[in-house]
């Protein structure tokens, strides 16, 4: 009896010290916080941003920046060729929808997206910051996921819409959305930055009102709203807040930033956090190989020699903006300071040449963005890359007047030379008629000033449609018109499903609700 | 029922004190082979109701015996029966003494099984075992090793044959895309089998089915391995045993090099030919220099034999060990130290592992308590691999006319210099001057109480704590490797401690009614395993010598992280026979696993197995062929489930990322981003593996041939696998239970034993035989591909990590067969092939070479493999050897591809290059060589480099003398034998590399030689010596 006893309370011992320890099998990772514990103060959600930031920087490698970013800048006619593959096919107008450069795109939109999103869902949990606070926080995020945005509408022109985070595997698969809807929402989150955003923000690499302002009338313009733009594009002009930089050159130098002239920008620096640097790989990418650079690309020399002839000064030598986008004489072995031609006088001042027959014969290289600003250190760029400056501004100022008919052509052509004369290019004559100043704009101001900074393909596209209607057809003629013009020597391959990117075939084959862009079918 | 025995005892006492007093008497002593005495032998005389059981000194006497001539035999359960023939007179003693000889193997063998043993004879799930002798044959720091080819469906392969390094265990094949590796029980607690010291174990039992391995559930889906070490048996003598050996090892194979003079002439003939096919190659300087003269340039240039001076010759390997055991009848201890040290043939590639046990066992009435103490220290120098480059590719691409030695720098450390173009790193510098290595302290600390409610009831409580402290260390003196770089010092120093307890209290209940026998175990454990690592890295120390982080000038990082789990666990078995002949084995396991999420924490592992004893049934006997030669006959069948936990801690809980490509400039300074970047395994569960093995076991000639024969059906199911997301989501890929594998195949062994008397010869033969077919089922999604490195592919349908190359047709002999090479529409396939290139086969024939023209052409992993060996002992002379071998192995020669690649004249090349293609040359099997390679002769991963790796190998032979037993001065009661042992003596194979037997790769690269530490030969001479 006494034994039986012995069992039961073994037994009954040892269950309850497996059943008390049931809970025990709880466990936290130490390593990282979790969502439910992490949001907490304020600092979390400024961090939290701080991601949705950095993946406007298309980061992860060191040159990451120019293996994501070729799906922006390669479709125009200016780059010439590249070491890597994926880029040249979107050069080639013979991507696909596996291809590196769009898909690149595609998922840093939506991983910034997702980021962006984050700061919206958890930003409301934090107990400790007052509504104003958080209304900012979250109207900074919405401009990220609006910018993001903006650029879905533009390069793949439909596309899903993710406004949140998606946590359950049923809500994975979601559908696209048609191109107006992508714009009504790239609006929303623009107005909310306007009504919640601060007048300034502490620098141009985060956004402010007016950067809010801006990407609003850009969206607008680039829909077609031209009066909507124009009314934006107004209260940037009156605030007083901006105007131009003496030097056009140093806005691409790194030694010139958080300027007047600047109201948003991609941060780069030398700067680093935690040993990850922020700098990016320009510089080596975009010299010549006798500058000891990987020569990723050159500027086309249809470009090189049609700036070198039509943006001159009164002189006749080229314009300022022609020497800061364009480096003529490629074994210049200098990384840190832009550099006119010139020649050394007697008494060792410098004065500005012409350009030599050799220089305009051979390749020519892209001086925005390929400078260092420390000699230790050249292969590594820290110039902010301009997403919205002031310059762009006027010009599309002055597109957005003579496209609504509301002012006169001649209040345009004062838009235009305003950004001629910080240049001292050759001022656009009043004799012009306004169809000609359209043309100018479109085809000499815009390229000149605007060259090599993303804004080639949006421009042509706005233009395709403003020419050539709802008519995929016609859209695609008018810029295989400008291309064949331009002397692209890739324009026989340019077809009409090149007006978008092809939604990526990731996307495809994971997602069972996509269906393809119909260009793309 | 008890009392029934005792009046039938009463009996017996009664008789033998009754009976007459007046015949002879014999008695003796019964012990075994090693001298010790046997106890509850049953000795008796032939024909007559008469004998009598040895005692616990193994002696026995048997009095009254009537006079005649009789027989007179021994028999005792798991020993050879031995006879006698006597003569005895009425009232004579004789004394007769018997030693017995182990039987080779039979059913009265007990196998470890997990938490408790089991006859062979009533086993009815898949087990097989491995003896003390046998392991001990060979001798290594590592117990697998010693295990190679012993066993029937285990896989036993060296990533390298680096002196530390530890072998990979697979039984039945791989069985998932994660840890494949089995659970290694050592004494009951499961822990690292690298920290067991393989003289002190006693036995090895590997669990292949569901049935044997399902009690151990969530982690069982690989098998088992259940390992016990020695302790102190009862009533044995204060027994003081050494062994010391000491060994020689040396490189078996080496790479077959040009020569100094040979590969100027043949890298200048190259580069001379580079020039014209491409205008604008520029031979490297050194090179130039030898064109332009080259008797000058041989009779000054240096010679030097990269192999020999990376390689040491005859470098020495030690091996002691002393154990002191003893015990009473209440009380037992055992005490074990050991010292392995082997020195590397590589410079700097030294090991040792010195480790010490402990255990003792007191008992006292009902109660009995022990203690079981491991502890130990492994030392290893791995190979300096900078820059993530494998330093034999290095060493063997530098040309052999520089010299690695320079009086004119640093440490006298020289390198191809200036002017040999890429060739710029000297392997012996790198190798001689980092110091690189890792050790760890770790105990194992178990102690034990159990308690007899009753004979067949009893309770055990085991409680067992286990630390181990590992330390990793790098360091660089001022030197710049490679060349070019800064003459930096740079440290790395890092730690981590892991800690595993367990406690567990298990019931067993044995119970017999009439020819029903059952036996039921049940138990529950707790498990908790800790793991912290903290490190720090750091460069510019002011002087040699000072090499703790505090000394770091520049570049300072550290590290750290924690991991932590749990596991809560019931299980229950219930073995059941019927009179021996219908065995039954039912058994549940319940697991609740911390790296689970809550919903999924919880699992079932039920297995059952049934078996059917045939040769115990009456119609046996009427077949008297049968009857007269067939011992046991058993057929088995089991089917259960398992699970595999190791699927890393936490990843089903979301977590915040920071920094890295996060950051972002948001005021003046850079700040650290945070966010959620991945989607967290929410369904996360255990891999479930089913298993099913069906099987005959067979025991012959009196038990002198046992056979055993299964087939098994392993499928592994939920294997967890990152499984692609649609991007729009913006999140990384979860991890998700997706995909499935499958194993099938055979496992025969067999072993043959016999004592032939009149020549006092012993001796046994065993061998085994499986096969293993692996098969990927499923994976995250339709036609997902993995490629590793371009060569081996996973897909539905074939193994995993199979090779899948270009398919080669010989080389091109004209310009003419290039042109007609052509596509479906008349393209060319190979434009830019020149006369003397590869031709590559156009698989699909769409007139392009591209992926799809890749083909399967086996995989790494062996679809055969066999061993066997031999042990025998005449009068005081042993012998005994293995072999083994695998059949349907492939290994992508990496190696030689490089040392082949015959585009840049400043690297050394395999003597097989003088067999490349020239014009004069037409009828070579290697491709030209050409500056740019623009046909992708070498680019191109092609079955060129694709060679069969089958092998047999004679694993090792030993010779031993044993001294008459006797006194050796001080030893009393001693013996000693001495030995002499080779390892590794020759191999038999068609691999061109310099070891098929090494099998570097993970699951998804297996086989991929990129040039590893070759496997050593060694001899090795010993003595043992025993006294009490």
């Amino acid at each position: 009896m006494r034994k039986i006893k012995f069992i039961l309370l073994g037994l009954v011992g040892s269950l309850l010290l497996l059943t008390s320890c049931e809970k025990d099998l709880d466990v936290t990772n130490p390593n990282q916080p979790s969502p439910d514990t992490y949001w907490q103060q304020e600092e979390h959600a400024i961090k939290t941003l701080t991601s949705a930031y950095a993946y406007t920087q298309a980061p992860g490698m060191w040159t990451g920046t120019w293996t994501v970013f070729p799906a922006e800048i390669f479709k125009t006619e200016f780059p010439m060729m590249t070491p890597w593959k994926s880029s040249n096919r979107v050069f080639e107008f013979t991507d696909d929808p596996s291809n590196s450069a769009s898909s690149g795109l595609w998922d840093f939109i939506y991983t910034g997206n997702y980021f962006a999103n984050q700061v919206l869902k958890y930003t409301d949990q934090i107990e400790d910051i007052s509504d104003e606070r958080k209304k900012e926080i979250k109207a900074e995020a919405r401009f990220v996921r609006a910018y993001n945005n903006y650029r879905l509408a533009i390069y793949f022109e439909k596309a899903p819409v993710i406004n949140k985070v998606i946590e359950k595997k049923e809500n994975f698969f979601q559908e696209k959305n048609s191109n107006a809807e992508i714009w009504e929402q790239v609006e929303k989150d623009l107005q909310y930055g306007i009504d919640n955003l601060p007048e300034s923000n502490v620098n141009e690499g985060r956004a402010d009102k007016y950067a809010a302002r801006a990407l609003l009338g850009k969206a607008h313009m680039q829909q077609l709203e031209w009066s909507k733009a124009k009314n934006q594009f107004n209260k940037i002009i009156n605030s007083g807040n901006f105007g131009l930089v003496d030097d056009y050159a140093s806005l691409f130098t790194g030694l010139n930033e958080d300027t007047k002239e600047h109201i948003f920008a991609i941060k780069f620096t030398h700067k680093d956090a935690g040993g990850t640097s922020e700098n990016h790989a320009w510089p080596l990418m975009l010299h010549s190989k006798d500058a000891n650079g990987w020569e990723c690309h050159w500027v086309s020399k249809w470009f090189a020699n049609w700036m070198a002839e039509n943006d001159t000064m009164s002189n006749g030598l080229i314009s300022k903006r022609v020497w800061g986008t364009i480096r003529y004489d490629s074994t210049i072995n200098s990384y840190t300071k832009p550099h006119p031609p010139y020649d050394t006088l007697a008494n060792g001042d410098l004065e500005q040449r012409p350009l030599t027959e050799e220089e305009l014969s051979t390749k020519s290289f892209q001086m925005k963005y390929a400078l260092s600003t420390d000699d230790a250190d050249p292969m590594s760029g820290e110039s902010d890359i301009i997403i919205l400056r002031y310059a762009d501004i006027l010009l599309s100022q002055a597109e957005s007047i003579l496209m609504s008919g509301n002012g006169t052509k001649d209040e345009a052509i004062d838009l235009i030379n305003q950004v001629r004369d910080r240049s001292n290019t050759v001022n656009m004559p009043y004799s012009l008629s306004k169809e000609e100043v359209l043309e100018k704009l479109r085809h000499h101001d815009r390229m000149a000033e605007l060259a090599l900074e993303r804004h080639r393909w949006p421009d042509l596209r706005r233009w395709s449609k403003a020419e050539g209607g709802d008519s995929y057809s016609a859209q695609h003629s008018y810029i295989k018109n400008v291309f064949e013009e331009h002397n692209h020597p890739n324009v026989d391959n340019f077809k009409v499903r090149n007006l978008v990117y092809p939604i990526p075939r990731s996307e495809i084959t994971s997602n069972k609700n996509m269906e393809q862009h119909e260009l793309w079918k | 029922m008890k009392k029934n025995v005792l009046v039938i005892f009463s009996i017996l006492l009664m008789t033998v004190f009754l009976y007459p007093q007046n015949g002879g008497t014999i008695k003796g002593k019964v012990q075994s082979e090693d001298g010790s005495p046997l106890v509850g032998v049953n000795v008796m005389l032939e024909g007559q109701q008469m004998g009598a059981a040895t005692d616990t000194r193994g002696m026995y006497r048997i009095t009254g015996i009537p006079a005649g001539e009789y027989t007179l035999t021994a028999n005792y359960i798991g020993y050879s029966e031995r006879s006698k023939d006597i003569d005895i007179q009425s009232g004579e003693t004789l004394e007769i003494n018997f030693s017995l000889k182990r039987k080779a193997l039979m059913g009265d063998q007990v196998v470890k099984v997990g938490y408790g043993t089991e006859q062979r004879r009533d086993i009815s799930g898949s087990v097989t075992s491995v003896e003390t002798e046998e392991i001990q044959k060979v001798e290594s720091s590592n117990v697998l090793n010693n295990m190679q080819g012993k066993l029937a469906g285990v896989t036993i392969q060296n990533y390298s044959g680096a002196p530390g390094e530890s072998p990979i265990m697979r039984i039945r094949g791989i069985g998932t895309m994660n840890n494949s590796d089995p659970l290694y029980v050592i004494d009951g607690i499961p822990g690292d089998i690298s920290q067991v010291n393989p003289n002190s174990i006693k036995s090895i039992s590997v669990m292949k089915d569901a049935a044997a391995s399902a009690i151990y559930g969530s982690r069982s889906a690989n098998g088992v391995v259940l390992i016990e070490t020695k302790s102190g048996r009862k009533n044995k003598p204060f027994t003081i045993s050494f062994q010391s050996s000491f060994g020689v090892q040396n490189i078996v194979e080496t790479w077959d090099m040009l020569g100094p003079e040979e590969y100027i002439k043949t890298a200048g003939k190259m580069a001379e030919k580079f020039e014209e096919e491409n205008p604008s190659y520029s031979m490297p300087s050194k090179i130039k220099e030898y064109v332009n003269n080259p008797d000058s340039f041989i009779t000054n240039m240096p010679r030097t034999d990269y192999i020999d001076e990376y390689h040491r010759k005859n470098v020495p390997v030690q091996n002691y060990q002393l154990s002191l055991s003893g015990g009473g009848e209440d009380f037992q201890y055992f005490i074990s130290g050991s010292y392995y040290d082997e020195t590397g043939i590589q410079i700097n590639s030294n090991s040792y592992a010195a480790r010490l046990t402990i255990n003792s066992e007191y008992s006292k009435g009902n109660f009995t308590i022990g203690e079981n103490i491991k502890l130990g220290r492994k030392f290893r120098e791995p190979q300096a691999n900078v820059d993530d480059r494998n330093p034999l590719q290095q060493l063997l691409g530098i040309p052999p006319v520089t010299s690695p030695y320079d009086s004119t720098r640093p440490y006298n450390m020289g390198g191809p210099g200036p002017g040999w173009g890429t060739a710029d790193r000297n392997a012996i510098a790198e190798q001689t001057l980092t110091e690189l290595h890792e050790s760890e302290d770790y105990a194992s600390v178990t102690g034990y109480i159990t308690y007899d409610f009753t004979d067949n009831f009893q309770y055990k409580f085991r409680a067992n704590y286990s630390p181990t402290n590992h330390h990793s260390y790098e360091y660089q003196p001022y030197y710049n490797l490679p060349r070019g770089a800064p003459n930096r010092r740079t440290l790395s120093d890092a730690r981590w401690r892991g800690i595993n307890s367990t406690i567990e209290n298990i019931f067993t209940y044995d119970k017999q009614i009439e020819d029903h026998n059952f036996n039921v175990m049940a138990g529950l454990s707790r498990e908790y395993h800790n793991w912290r690592e903290v490190g720090a890295w750091g460069q510019d120390m002011p002087a040699d010598g000072l090499d703790v982080i505090d000394a770091v000038q520049d570049n300072e990082s550290q590290w750290g992280s924690e991991t932590e789990s749990k596991l809560n666990s019931m299980f229950t078995r219930l073995k059941y026979n019927y009179s021996g002949k219908y065995l039954l084995n039912l058994s549940i396991r319940r697991d609740g696993s911390s790296r689970f999420p809550e919903e999924n924490r919880w699992g079932n592992f039920p297995s059952f197995s049934a078996a059917w004893r045939v040769s115990e049934e009456s119609f046996f006997d009427y077949i008297p062929l049968l009857a007269n030669n067939v011992n046991d006959l058993k057929l088995k069948y089991s089917y259960g489930s398992l699970g595999n936990n190791r699927v890393g801690e936490y990843s089903y809980i979301p977590t915040v990322s920071f920094g890295g490509g996060l950051n972002y400039q948001m005021t003046d300074e850079v700040m650290v981003g945070s966010a959620i970047t991945g989607l967290p395994a929410a369904d996360l569960k255990w891999e479930e593996t089913i298993k099913q093995n069906m099987g005959i076991d067979l025991a012959l000639f009196d038990n002198k041939l046992t056979f055993t024969a299964e087939y098994y059906d392993n499928r592994t199911e939920d294997i967890l696998f990152a499984t692609p997301i649609p991007p729009s989501v913006g999140a990384g890929e979860p991890e998700t239970n997706l995909a499935e594998m499958k194993n099938t195949g055979f496992d025969f062994s067999f072993e043959y034993g016999e004592y032939i008397e009149d020549i006092d010869f012993n001796y046994s033969i065993s061998g085994n035989f499986s096969t293993v077919e692996n098969e990927v089922l499923n994976l995250a999604k339709e036609g997902q591909e993995i490629w590793s490195g371009g060569i081996s592919r996973t897909v539905v349908g074939k193994e995993i990590g199979a090779f899948h190359l270009f398919e080669t047709a010989g080389l091109f002999q004209s310009k003419e067969e290039i042109n007609n090479y052509t596509g479906p529409d008349g393209e060319q396939i190979q434009p830019d092939a020149k006369p003397g290139d590869v031709k590559f086969v156009d698989q699909n024939n769409d007139g392009e070479l591209n992926t799809d023209d890749k083909k399967y052409m086996g995989s790494g992993f062996p679809d055969i493999q066999y061993g066997f060996s031999f042990s025998g002992d005449y009068k005081n002379f042993d012998l005994s050897f293995s072999f083994d071998g695998v059949a349907g192995k492939k290994m992508y020669n990496g190696l030689r591809r490089y040392l082949l690649g015959m585009n840049q004249p400043e690297k050394n090349f395999l003597s097989e290059a003088k067999d490349r293609w020239t014009p004069e040359n037409t009828d070579a099997s290697l491709p030209r060589a050409t500056v740019m390679d623009p046909n992708n002769n070498y680019g191109r991963h092609s079955d060129l480099w694709l060679e069969d790796a089958d092998y047999l190998r004679l694993r090792n032979i030993q010779i031993g003398y044993t001294l008459p037993e006797g006194n050796f001065g001080l030893l009393e009661n001693g013996s000693i034998r001495f030995y002499l042992a080779g390892e590794n003596l020759f191999t038999i194979t068609d691999y061109k590399g310099v070891d098929p037997t090494v099998s570097p790769g993970g699951a998804f690269d297996k086989g991929q030689d990129w040039g590893t530490y070759p496997t050593v030969r060694t001899f090795r001479s010993g003595i043992e010596i025993t006294f009490k």
